[in-house]
């Protein structure tokens, strides 16, 4: 086969391929590949700028829920109250808090959906959080709940908590509890 | 009038057929024979050979796609003129056209002889792996025969362009061609 045999082969070619080269009067790859591009690149220099204005925290040792001693000994000076920042409000000067339906208990807490909004709107509903416990979680408001709870792993699948939280991690879903009860 | 009106006058064996078809692709059609031929006599004569064989062909014909029915006829007839030109007749630029399609070979001296609807076959199969800018740009050099600057302008993007485009394109033909064992 030459040259001269392809170009010639080309007259074989199927009529809607021609038909096509005759009327398609403009090329879309440049400018919106381009475009593409450039609106890609705009979006992950804000995902990166406002990610950074994010905290996250390393995370304390977690100890199982059992195990959580009372909430009076976190030092106040200790409870970062300003460390999350909500999209549309800015910075929180209290604690917000969040109410989740426990879907699995792990090591650290339990993983939980987000099933009601309370003074924040860093997340959505419906969205999946982990939740850690820190040491200093107020394990008496929870044993009040259910004293069998400070003793046992129950599985409190399902069940409905407020979560009062002191940071966020956006990259892990992660929230840090200070207090955690029961809804009922 | 309608490609479906015109082709219905060629069912109804009604001369008027080639007075509509005339006034509606003549024009490129000699523009077309005109780009292989160089040369406007002989343009006219293989404008005036579509016309009579599409008068042969329809029916029992009925094109989907009209132009490009009379387009691949009179392509087809300008090649065949060509074959008769005397080689330092031979438009240049079609000279120049076959030697870049013979880049686009994987090895020449080793090649099976295919039928031309063969190589067509193959090469619609190619076709339908580029994406559409690089087929319409690929179809308006080899089967259509603009120059470089007549696609550029076309489409409005650079010269540059274009030639990348086009050496992109004929590596792949040839990558295709190999995989698909034209080598021998």
């Amino acid at each position: 086969m030459t040259g001269k045999d392809l170009f010639e082969g080309l007259s074989h070619i199927d009529e809607r391929y021609i038909e096509e080269a005759e009327t398609a009067k403009s090329i879309s790859f440049p400018w919106l590949k381009v475009g593409a591009v450039a609106a890609c690149f705009c979006l992950l220099l804000c995902a990166f700028f406002y990610g950074n204005h994010a905290q996250s925290e390393t995370l304390p040792d977690v100890e199982n829920l059992l195990q959580i001693p009372p909430a009076a000994s976190i030092p106040p000076s200790e409870t970062p109250t300003e460390s999350i920042s909500v999209p549309n409000q800015g910075p929180v000067s209290e604690v917000p808090s969040v109410i989740l339906r426990v879907e699995q208990m792990t090591d650290e807490g339990f993983v939980g959906i987000v099933a009601e909004l309370v003074d924040t709107d860093v997340f959505d509903l419906g969205m999946e959080l982990n939740v850690v416990l820190p040491q200093h979680t107020n394990q008496n408001i929870i044993a009040e709940a259910d004293s069998e709870f400070k003793s046992q792993a129950v599985d409190y699948k399902g069940v409905c908590v407020l979560v009062r939280f002191i940071s966020y991690d956006r990259d892990t879903n992660t929230i840090v509890a200070e207090f955690v009860q029961e809804k009922g | 009038m309608t490609d479906a009106q015109i082709i219905a006058l060629f069912w109804d064996r009604d001369e008027e057929a080639i007075r509509q078809t005339h006034a509606v692709y003549g024009q490129r059609l000699h523009r077309l024979a005109d780009q292989i031929l160089r040369s406007p006599q002989d343009s006219e004569e293989s404008v005036s050979d579509t016309y009579l064989k599409a008068w042969e062909t329809i029916p029992p014909q009925r094109p989907a796609f009209f132009y490009a029915y009379l387009a691949k006829i009179c392509r087809n007839f300008a090649l065949g003129r060509l074959e008769m030109q005397s080689a330092a007749k031979r438009n240049a630029q079609i000279v120049e056209l076959t030697r870049e399609m013979e880049l686009s070979i994987p090895d020449p001296a080793h090649q099976r002889a295919l039928e031309g609807d063969q190589i067509g076959e193959l090469l619609n199969r190619f076709l339908a792996t580029l994406s559409r800018d690089n087929r319409l740009i690929f179809l308006r050099r080899y089967w259509y025969a603009d120059s470089v600057a007549e696609i550029a302008a076309r489409y409005r993007i650079s010269e540059s362009k274009v030639k990348t485009q086009l050496h992109r394109t004929r590596n792949k033909l040839r990558n295709y061609l190999a995989k698909e064992g034209i080598t021998v």
